[in-house]
């Protein structure tokens, strides 16, 4: 079976964001990108919520024509644009999705049917970024397989918390590891059912 | 100038403890490695700055252990060192000292004070569960190194390391240790 993989950059104090979806307060530090590419180029679909497809739409397609950008960055944008995209949105119509790639919508009461048929088709693994409604409501329904945070070096104080649910089980630490010299710590947990 | 350590188990999404307060999340895993850190860490606390709960919990409990003969080597060991060292319980109400050094009471957490007590000469200052504390040293910006125990499990509900509404704390990764039973140790310094 396909794995499903969330991977999110979080704050030590369990933040997704700061206050109001804003991500440039996030503790960031080096191999966030380099670590995105690695799953993206494991991934064949990308699931994203509504808020996170536009958020990624208005800022990644120009990125890969971009010369001042780093060559990672470039990459994930091309990444982006190229694998199949399933956006879990009520009010995205099927016309608003085109001209950024390979993407359908489904809809809110199919999200759990629809990422159960994509898991039992043979395939690479399903990756989710950003977008915490939309994973912890799968969390909480048995199917995320495995969560993939890179903790910041920071708590933020107030903002977005990443956590709304806690999973069926407990988790497993699969590994733990912090890139070179960098800030951000990666610690990689199994869903145990 | 001594440092102040905060030193915690925390769940993923950043709770000390959970909403009954039992810890068994802890000490259901805690394993040797573990054990091996918490012994290095008392190593180098000279004071131990705990708050009241913290202080009449471990007051119930760490002295019985280093006297009780069914208590293992270990235990013994650990026992002995938070026996040697000296402590601050921050309270205002009437407290019951325990261990053989000197216990000081501080009415509350103030800045000064706390500068005081880093300026002293000795081991560094060691903040173990003492939530509130721990906010204000925080808050306060006194601490020097956080040391999180990070466990596998998301509590949802619980007392948050740091405080909700507060500022933003930007810290450095220094280190981490995966003690092979789900918990990995993340070394922080301001």
């Amino acid at each position: 079976m396909r794995k499903l993989i969330v991977c999110n950059i979080i704050s030590l104090d369990g933040f997704f964001s700061g206050p109001g979806g804003n991500v440039s307060v996030m503790p960031f530090g080096d191999g966030f990108s380099d670590y995105n590419a690695e799953r993206l180029r494991a991934a064949d679909t990308l699931l994203l919520g509504r808020k996170s497809y536009e958020v990624f739409r208005s800022y990644w397609p120009a990125i890969a024509e971009d010369t001042s950008q780093p060559a990672v960055e470039r990459e994930i944008s091309r990444l982006n644009t190229a694998i199949q995209k399933v956006v879990v949105s009520n009010s995205l119509k099927p016309d608003e999705v085109e001209g950024w790639g390979p993407t359908h919508v489904v809809r809110r009461a199919d999200a759990h049917a629809e990422v159960a048929a994509l898991k039992a088709k043979p395939g690479r693994e399903i990756l989710i970024f950003g977008s915490h409604l939309l994973w912890n409501d799968l969390l909480a329904n048995g199917l995320v397989d495995e969560l993939h945070f890179m903790i910041g070096a920071g708590a933020l104080g107030e903002g977005v918390r990443a956590f709304e649910s806690r999973p069926p089980g407990s988790l497993r630490l699969l590994d733990a590891r912090n890139f070179n010299g960098s800030s951000l710590l990666l610690a990689r947990y199994a869903v145990e059912r | 100038m001594r440092k102040i350590i905060v030193s915690e188990f925390v769940s993923l999404d950043g709770m000390m403890s959970d909403p009954g307060d039992t810890m068994k999340w802890v000490t259901g895993i805690f394993n040797a490695k573990e054990g091996a850190y918490e012994s290095d860490l008392y190593d180098r606390i000279g004071t131990l700055l705990l708050g009241r709960t913290t202080y009449d919990i471990w007051g119930a409990y760490w002295p019985k252990a280093l006297s009780d003969p069914k208590s293992s080597k270990d235990e013994v060991e650990m026992a002995g060192k938070i026996d040697r060292a000296t402590k601050v319980v921050v309270t205002s109400r009437p407290v019951t000292f325990w261990g053989s050094q000197t216990t000081t009471q501080l009415g509350e957490i103030n800045r000064d004070e706390i500068l005081d007590l880093k300026k002293q000469p000795g081991g560094d200052i060691g903040v173990i569960g003492s939530a509130t504390i721990a906010q204000q040293l925080t808050a306060l910006g006194l601490v020097d190194e956080f040391h999180l125990l990070v466990h596998p499990l998301i509590m949802g509900k619980g007392k948050p390391l740091f405080k909700a509404g507060g500022d933003s704390v930007p810290l450095k990764l220094v280190g981490t240790e995966d003690f092979g039973n789900g918990v990995v140790l993340h070394r922080y310094q301001s």
